[in-house]
């Protein structure tokens, strides 16, 4: 007898063993093919009633054919009338004891059960099989009593990193990276086997898992230093070497590129394979979205359209009074004419006529980075800031810069707006000028925001957040469908 | 009246036949799940059920009592949107079934 199963159980199964319960489920509860789930659908309705609503919890008695809704006591007429106890619940596939008057659990039918359940998922459904522990997780877990709880006041995830000597345009961009979504699982789950140890000291990714897991291992409230990131990305990119303060966003490209080429499948010999059979970098799967870009000819209205990979949108600033992010999304995807002195090779035409371009997000990132150029070449040469206070929400539509927007022809499907809402999780802001200047940032764990100023991390609100003058910003797409 | 509120359960009978069989029920349904879980629906009605549970004690719990009590706290708390967006799903199932 199961640990929470029943003496009726027992007395079921020693009489007809699991073979009813296996059918009940094959064919009503889970079944494996198209064929069967017509089958099962015709036969889902309570026999006295006819009703087939969910909420009206139709049971199949296991004893005899009989299916019986639990809410109008259907069921209970019939068990009252032949005796019969045990049934299935034909929703979720647990057993009922009329005589226990409650659901048991015996460990043979939880076996059924589970197994139907998992062929179901990967026959019709496509959809991942539910992840059960085995004993060894169960024992491991036993014998590591300690749990880290994530609770309001829980520090997990809230590291201080140490200034370098203007450094702070590296820190800023380890604090937006380990609290992206999705790129954070994928360290946390080690999914980077680890390098060995000749490796190890050039392996960027291994450096990432090693900030992750000081960030995410314990509740740590010293500041770290992370300087093994700088010294690699120094020997990489040597633009950014040496200690005066650089840009963050370059700083960022970088770094992502470093990951993503790191990640490229190698073959003996340590060169990079070009066969292609390489699923996509955990960068390209989190970072990557699609641009496409549309020329018409004003002559003749051929297009010619190109799609290219894109990290980050570097968006213009509208030199308007209140300018908003809506506005510089809108400015990058307007259509632009390109006047007289930029005619382009019109192909249907055969020769270069006035055009216009557009540009339109094809497809969208788990994490769109947008940046705001504040830092531009004037036309006389020289650098400057541009301050403009850019007003941002917490929550964005990226739905109005889509390519779909204008393409009437797409299924409902990829016009589900629900796709296009994004969440803001991080913003890297920029104080002072190109002389004296420092980097700070904002970040969110599940609801709370944290203002992080180098090594100080201090609790911060959606107001201050909104009101800062951003430079970066990131969102995270709001729902993610496999 | 009693023919007008027959024929609405019958409608809505015919209406529920139509969606199983076209597997857009299930199709709805699994959107529905979706969306809960995302909002964090679903987290929230098992920690309800275990506070009720952990309440009195397991002995003392049948589901059908747990059934009776949280079933209208949960109807409650679905947010507004998705009532819509299903809705409107719904509607648009109609439309094209019509």
């Amino acid at each position: 007898m199961g640990s929470a199963s029943c003496e009726h159980v027992a007395a079921f199964k020693s009489l007809y063993r699991l073979q009813p319960l296996h059918i009940l489920h094959r064919k009503l509860i889970c079944p494996h093919s198209e064929f069967f789930s017509r089958e099962a659908i015709s036969l889902l309705k309570c026999m006295l009633c006819r009703s087939r609503r969910g909420k009206h919890r139709l049971h199949a008695c296991l004893h005899c054919v009989f299916i019986g809704c639990f809410e109008k006591k259907h069921l209970h007429r019939h068990q009252k009338a032949t005796g019969h106890n045990l049934s299935i619940d034909l929703t979720f596939g647990n057993t009922h004891c009329a005589s226990c008057r409650d659901y048991v659990y015996d460990d043979d039918f939880e076996k059924v059960r589970l197994a139907c359940r998992n062929g179901h998922r990967n026959g019709i459904h496509q959809n991942l099989p539910v992840w059960e522990p085995e004993k060894i997780d169960l024992n491991f877990l036993g014998q590591h009593a300690k749990r880290l709880t994530v609770d309001g006041r829980s520090t997990l995830g809230l590291r201080g990193l140490v200034n370098q000597g203007n450094t702070c345009f590296m820190n800023v961009v380890i604090q937006a990276l380990t609290h992206s979504p999705v790129l954070r699982d994928y360290f946390l789950m080690e999914k980077h086997p680890r390098c060995s140890p000749s490796e190890i000291s050039s392996c960027i990714v291994c450096e990432f898992s090693q900030i992750f897991q000081e960030f995410f291992s314990n509740e740590n409230s010293n500041p770290m230093t992370p300087y093994r990131l700088l010294l690699l990305v120094w020997r990489n990119s040597e633009y950014l070497a040496g200690y005066e303060q650089q840009d963050a966003h370059e700083f960022l490209i970088a770094v992502l590129d470093m990951i993503h080429e790191r990640l490229q499948p190698r073959i003996e010999g340590g060169s990079i394979d070009l066969t292609g059979h390489a699923e996509r970098s955990i960068i390209d799967q989190v970072f990557t979205g699609y641009m496409q870009s549309n020329v018409v000819c004003n002559q003749c209205g051929n297009i010619s359209q190109t799609i290219d990979p894109l990290r980050d949108i570097s968006l213009d600033i509208p030199q308007v009074p209140s300018a908003s992010l809506m506005d510089c999304l809108s400015k990058f995807t307007k259509k632009e004419q390109l006047g007289n002195a930029s005619k382009i090779n019109c192909k249907k035409c055969g020769k270069r006529q006035e055009s216009s371009k557009q540009l339109t997000i094809s497809r969208l990132p788990v994490v769109a980075c947008l940046h705001l150029k504040r830092f531009e070449q004037t036309a006389t040469g020289s650098r400057s800031k541009v301050a403009t206070p850019v007003s941002f929400p917490k929550t964005l539509d990226m739905g109005p810069f889509m390519s779909s927007a204008r393409n009437t022809s797409l299924s409902p499907e990829f016009c589900d707006s629900a796709h296009y809402k994004y969440e803001l999780f991080a913003v890297v802001n920029h104080m002072g000028n190109l002389q004296s200047g420092h980097y700070t940032s904002f970040i969110r764990q599940t609801s709370s925001w944290f203002r992080c100023d180098d090594s100080l991390i201090t609790k911060a609100s959606i107001e201050q957040v909104l009101n800062s003058e951003a430079y970066l910003l990131f969102y995270h797409k709001k729902s993610i469908r496999f | 009246m009693a023919d007008s509120r027959e024929s609405e359960a019958d409608f809505k009978d015919r209406l529920h036949a139509k969606l199983q069989n076209s597997g857009e029920l299930e199709k709805l349904k699994q959107t529905l799940r979706d969306r809960l879980q995302e909002c964090g629906w679903t987290d929230s009605m098992r920690k309800i059920c275990k506070e009720k549970v952990r309440a009195s004690s397991i002995e003392n719990v049948s589901i059908d009592d747990l059934v009776n009590e949280v079933t209208p706290i949960g109807r409650d708390q679905v947010p507004a949107e998705i009532k819509n967006e299903i809705l409107l799903k719904l509607r648009a199932f109609l439309d094209e079934e019509a």
